[in-house]
């Protein structure tokens, strides 16, 4: 990308609307624009917002012999406003103007390539934006909200981008980076000034720093949802063992017959799709092929390499290998999924042995069916096993239904809308990228380290704190070492 | 007298003294030229040697063959290490001096081992200078102005990448003109130094001396833009007037560590060093409510509250009347007795520096308990002089506009006598390899890393340059962040001039667990081998303690304790130690205590250790990335303003230290690495500009 040439887009939706946007930033965004106007303006009074008319010279491009050519000459728009920003006060810290035109996709269209013809650059996607960045307009995290607000295709994310562009991440980050820079000066003024008459922190009082920070940081991350996760619809795959009826239970949710089923264990060959819409929005939902975790050992699963799943094995046979492309298939599916729903036959309520191995390695699920109610005794008032009797975390929570008589399947709905928008952006959760999440993460281990490295010397609890430092910085910016002594001197009286 | 030299140090502090040791031994002919020479190496302030980060500068000083160490060691009257309850990584060896034994120590040092040294007394009235060819607008004389605090305005000489000038010779007041290729100035507190006492003003750079008057109007014709800094003294109290059992007794260490490899090194054939001069305690008190109404009510009398001082002190070292202005609800501040030397009766009383009027200072010391009958010999007293700010030097501490001027000590805008002497050794260094080649190589930051890995080969060779000067690399000796506090300094001061004279803590430093007092040798032995100022018996000691630690470390790596566990692991763990080790197994007792000491901090510090090199791998590659010497920011499209003015204003050497520039972001640092890779594609399209 180069910057500092003038570039020019169209900055509302394409297509019809009731108006259309044309903007341009760069030095000479005034010039151009002058070139068009009628009646040009001194630069001294294009002030902030003035209605203008447009003088654009329709010349045909494609040439005399073209009958529209007798069109050619000057079309005259008026009622346009024009809204010059200057570069003190721009988002992009350059000049910008922008222009208001009648709601023409056409009219627009000549417009920009008026400008274009005297200058100006098409813009790349996110110049803008990435101006205001390079210009320090924005910070990073903002730039990156007004990224993810560009490509935003649905409400949720729409709502996520906003937060990232109001600094909200930067602004919750902040006071937990000063609590650290504040516990690390509390240290160094314990190593620099060591002579000095200064009360230092205590360990026990330290550990209790730095574990609230963790937390508070973890917290940030536990009441965060991921970015990339709005920006495609939710995955929820049904696990479970043969004839648990997963594709039972999948066409009932679709409402559809998507799956052929019957009784015949290992009926589902293949990892099965449907779009299913939940009440808090449309989820894609995945039918994993039955694994059999009775039958099968565990190695060739974990191992998502099919060819070395078959060095491995001793059956070379074509049915075999069928087998086990099936079930690398379905792991890949519950690999990427972002809800895994174990389905159990509601008459053997046990956790397959296998599945706990894969569990263990993988995730644990988001929640636990009890399928085929109707065939149990007394279903609806029967006390269901908690998730840790089913061996996975206690907290799972585990439903009973029968996808024949629809007992518990409105529960399921919601129960699933709740785990695959989870955490459905109320006011108080961010939406994190991948890069603020691995920061925060990395952060939090950095703390841990400090922590446990107490018994060792303040100079090594110091090593954490600073490397949580840089590690917040990649999204704050960093910290330099007169920054920390300023908060030394200005905390204690030091100096013989 | 011959009239020409190689290199003239001018200035005889500490800074001077390193390097007019440093170009000796490097066999160029220098002259030291002083005001009077026998205050060389005086202490102007705290008669003390070390501490926090500034004992581990000393300890670099020394493995690079420098001078302090050794003369620290000779006069040390108690010796202390500091922070021992915490890890060796933030150990600072310190030392009380006899500050007169200590300047005579070194007056001594350089007469005796610097053959090439002339010492000339008298006052450097200019620097002569012509033209280094290049063309450059003649700039009218500015002279400094007498409040020139504000570093981030000048803009006279922001022009200019290329050095405009060269030195050529130094004129002294008396008109005598000394021809030379290199000048290194260290004027310390002296560029027309005004000392304050209350209302009083005295024209003197300490007590009882001259300012240096002439020499700033010089360095401003030459285009250098200054500064004026204030720092202050406390009053010195005499020893018979004192009731010491009114006080705590601070003893010395009952085994004092030296500075100096050289008297660490015998330890190896059991021959342990012990100060050769009587060991003496400090005292302990503190000041009191009294003390504090009274300065309170005479705030109106100091010079720094009535506007008399403009200049910016230290806030690490600040005054007793800044303490009780700042920190209003302490109660109470320290007060160190500490003694100036075996013979004299002054107390140095560490913890009073003053600047308010004689009369209230004596007021102050009788209503400290014991000291209600002293008698003040001298009074505290602040001193402001000029400095020259430091974004105009290289990390070679060269300046940018004058080639062949170099800069060291407080000039630089530093404090301390530690730092002073830590530039010293590298001015002197960079002089005389530029007086060698008659210009230096650009800074560049792989040099400094190939100095090192050069260092291995050189080795081998047994080579040793000291007579043949011809073999002098013309690259500058550069010491990195993560090699040397030395470094730190030096980095520091380039990429963001100080507000307060500038002092080493370890908090500066990233790379602190790597840089400490125990492994100095083994951090810049080699580097100072290679410079040339490591000798021959001092190299065989280094390696062979080098080579004993070597083999004791692969011997307890292999031995096995209870349990399959090396000896070696054992001594990794927190709870354990040398002599528990011992205990286990007794066959170790042998082992020599340099030895032991640095196995067992470098397996304590081992897994720190690599996380941290993590860190500084991650820190050097934005350090390898050079930035060309030519570069012209001002056609960099998107590059903000205000970081192009930094750029050009500083010259940052490498996208690591541009980064470090304050006010510079890492946005500036992306737009300016897609300006340069930009750049090395199309090399056509820049050269224009001069090499």
């Amino acid at each position: 990308m180069i910057t500092g040439d003038t570039i020019v887009a169209l900055s509302s939706t394409p297509g019809p609307a009731a108006r259309c946007i044309v903007r341009l930033s760069g030095p000479e965004a005034v010039r151009f624009v002058q070139q068009m106007i009628e009646n040009p303006l001194p630069l001294a009074e294009f002030s902030s917002a003035c209605r203008v008319a447009i003088r654009l010279e329709t010349k045909n491009e494609n040439g005399p012999e073209n009958k529209s050519a007798a069109k050619t000459g000057d079309l005259r728009v008026p009622g346009v406003w024009l809204y010059h920003f200057a570069a003190s006060r721009s988002y992009t810290d350059e000049e910008v103007i922008e222009l208001h035109l009648p709601g023409n996709p056409w009219l627009a269209r000549q417009v920009l390539d008026r400008l274009i013809h005297a200058g100006a650059r098409q813009a790349e996607a996110g110049e803008f934006t990435a101006r205001a960045y390079f210009n320090h307009r924005i910070d990073l995290t903002r730039a990156e909200g007004v990224a993810a607000m560009v490509s935003a295709v649905s409400e949720r994310q729409r709502r996520a981008a906003r937060q990232l562009l109001a600094g909200e991440l930067s602004d919750r980050l902040r006071p937990i980076r000063e609590q650290i820079i504040q516990t690390l000066a509390l240290l160094e003024v314990g190593i620099d000034f060591s002579d000095e008459d200064v009360t230092f922190i205590a360990t026990d009082r330290l550990l209790e720093r730095l574990t609230g920070a963790a937390a508070e940081l973890q917290n940030l991350i536990d009441h965060s949802v991921r970015l990339e996760r709005l920006s495609h619809e939710p995955t929820i795959v049904l696990v479970g063992q043969p004839n648990a009826g997963k594709s039972t239970l999948m066409n009932a949710l679709a409402g559809h017959e998507r799956a052929v089923v019957s009784d015949i264990a290992g009926t589902t060959r293949d990892v099965l799709s449907a779009e299913v819409d939940l009440p808090a929005g449309r989820v894609v939902l995945l039918d994993a092929a039955g694994i059999d975790f009775d039958n099968s050992s565990v190695a060739p699963l974990v191992d998502m390499n099919p060819s070395a799943a078959a060095d491995q094995s001793s059956d070379r046979s074509p049915q075999a290998a069928i087998e086990r492309d099936m079930r690398s298939r379905s792991l890949r599916a519950i690999k990427q999924a972002d809800v895994v729903v174990l389905v159990i036959d509601g008459q053997n309520a046990v956790i397959p042995a296998g599945f706990q191995q894969i569990l263990a390695i993988e995730q644990s699920p988001d929640l636990i069916v009890l399928t085929k109610g109707d065939l149990v005794a007394g279903a609806t008032n029967w006390p269901l096993p908690c998730g840790a009797t089913l061996g996975a975390p206690a907290s799972t929570p585990v439903l009973s239904v029968s996808a024949l008589t629809g007992q518990g399947m409105e529960q399921l709905r919601h129960q699933l809308s709740s785990s695959a928008f989870g955490l459905t952006l109320a006011d108080d959760v961010l939406a994190l990228n991948a890069r603020h999440v691995r920061a925060i993460q990395a952060a939090i281990h950095a703390l841990e380290l400090a922590g446990s490295a107490a018994a060792d010397g303040t100079e090594m609890v110091a090593l954490g704190l600073r490397e949580a430092l840089n590690e917040l910085g990649s999204i704050l910016g960093s910290v330099s070492p007169d920054e920390l002594l300023g908060e030394i001197f200005s905390q204690f009286c030091i100096g013989k | 007298m011959s009239q020409f030299y190689d290199v003239i140090v001018i200035g005889g502090g500490h800074a001077g003294a390193e390097a007019a040791w440093a170009v000796s031994h490097l066999g160029a002919t220098v002259a030291l030229i002083t005001l009077d020479p026998a205050r060389i190496a005086q202490m102007s302030c705290n008669p003390a040697i070390g501490g926090l980060a500034k004992g581990q500068m000393v300890r670099e000083i020394d493995a690079l063959g420098g001078l302090m160490g050794i003369a620290s060691d000779n006069t040390g009257i108690q010796f202390r290490m500091l922070n021992r309850s915490k890890g060796p990584a933030v150990w600072g060896p310190r030392t009380q001096s006899d500050k007169y034994r200590y300047a005579h120590e070194v007056q001594r040092l350089l007469h005796e081992y610097c053959g090439n040294l002339t010492i000339i007394a008298g006052e450097v009235a200019d620097i002569e200078t012509k033209s280094s060819g290049c063309v450059s607008p003649v700039l009218s004389a500015n002279s400094p102005s007498p409040n020139g605090n504000n570093a981030a305005n000048g803009s006279a000489q922001q022009s200019s990448l290329q050095p405009r000038s060269q030195v050529t010779a130094v004129r002294l007041a008396d008109g005598s003109r000394l021809a030379c290729r290199a000048v290194v100035v260290t004027t310390g507190t002296f560029l027309r130094a005004l000392m304050h006492t209350g209302e009083a003003k005295t024209i003197g750079g300490r007590v009882g001396e001259a300012a240096a008057t002439t020499l700033s109007g010089c360095l401003a014709r030459l285009g250098l833009e200054l500064g004026r800094l204030k720092t202050g003294t406390p009053p010195r109290l005499h020893r018979d007037t004192i009731d010491f059992s009114c006080f705590e007794l601070q003893p010395g260490d009952t085994d004092p560590f030296p500075f100096s490899y050289l008297n660490e090194y015998p330890a190896l054939q059991g021959k342990h060093w012990a100060p050769p001069l009587t060991q003496v305690p400090c005292h302990l008190s503190a000041t009191n409510a009294r003390v504090h109404q009274l300065i309170r009510d005479n705030l109106h009398r100091a010079p720094m509250y009535s506007g008399q001082i403009a200049s910016i002190g230290p806030r690490y070292c600040p005054s007793l009347e800044d303490k009780i202005v700042r920190f209003a609800d302490k109660s109470a501040h320290h007060i160190f007795l500490e003694p100036e030397g075996l013979d004299t009766e002054e107390i140095y009383c560490n913890g009073l520096s003053t600047s308010l009027p004689a009369d209230v200072q004596e007021q102050i010391i009788r209503l400290i308990p014991g000291l209600r009958d002293a008698r003040i010999l001298r009074y505290g007293y602040a001193v402001e002089y000029d400095m020259v700010w430091p974004n105009q030097i290289r990390s070679s501490l060269e300046t940018k506009i004058v080639s062949g001027l170099f800069l060291a000590g407080q000039i630089n805008g530093t404090s301390g006598y530690e730092e002073a002497a830590a530039q010293g050794l590298i001015a002197g260094v960079n002089a005389t390899r530029y007086a060698c080649h008659g210009q230096l190589a650009p800074c560049d930051e792989s040099a400094s890393a190939s100095d090192a890995s050069a260092a291995v080969d050189y080795i081998n060779d047994g080579e040793y340059r000291k007579n043949n000067r011809a073999s002098l690399p013309n690259t500058p000796l550069i010491l990195r962040r993560d090699q040397a506090y030395i470094g730190v300094l030096i980095d520091d001061l380039i990429t963001k001039p100080p507000i307060e004279p500038y002092r080493m803590f370890t908090s500066r430093a990233e790379h602190r667990l790597h840089l400490r007092a125990d492994n100095a040798d083994q951090r810049l032995g080699p580097i100072g081998r290679q410079v040339g100022l490591v000798d021959d018996a001092r190299w065989q000691q280094f390696c062979a303690i080098d080579n004993a630690t070597q083999q004791t470390t692969q011997l307890l790596r292999n031995l096995h304790i209870g349990g399959g566990q090396s000896a070696y692991d054992y001594l990794r763990r927190s709870d354990t130690d040398w002599n528990k080790l011992v205990e286990q197994l007794p066959e170790l007792a042998s082992i020599a205590s340099p030895v032991a000491r640095r196995i067992v901090i470098t397996a304590r510090y081992e897994g720190y250790i690599r996380r941290q090199n993590t860190e500084i791998a991650r820190f050097n590659q934005l350090e390898s990335k050079a930035i060309p010497h030519n570069t012209d920011y001002s056609i960099i499209t998107g590059l903000r303003n205000e970081a192009k003015q930094k750029f050009k204003k500083f010259t940052p050497a490498s996208l690591g230290q541009a980064l470090r520039i304050s006010g510079i972001t890492p946005a500036d640092i992306t737009v300016l690495a897609i300006h340069l890779s930009t750049r090395d594609r199309n090399p056509a399209k820049n050269n224009s500009s001069i090499t």
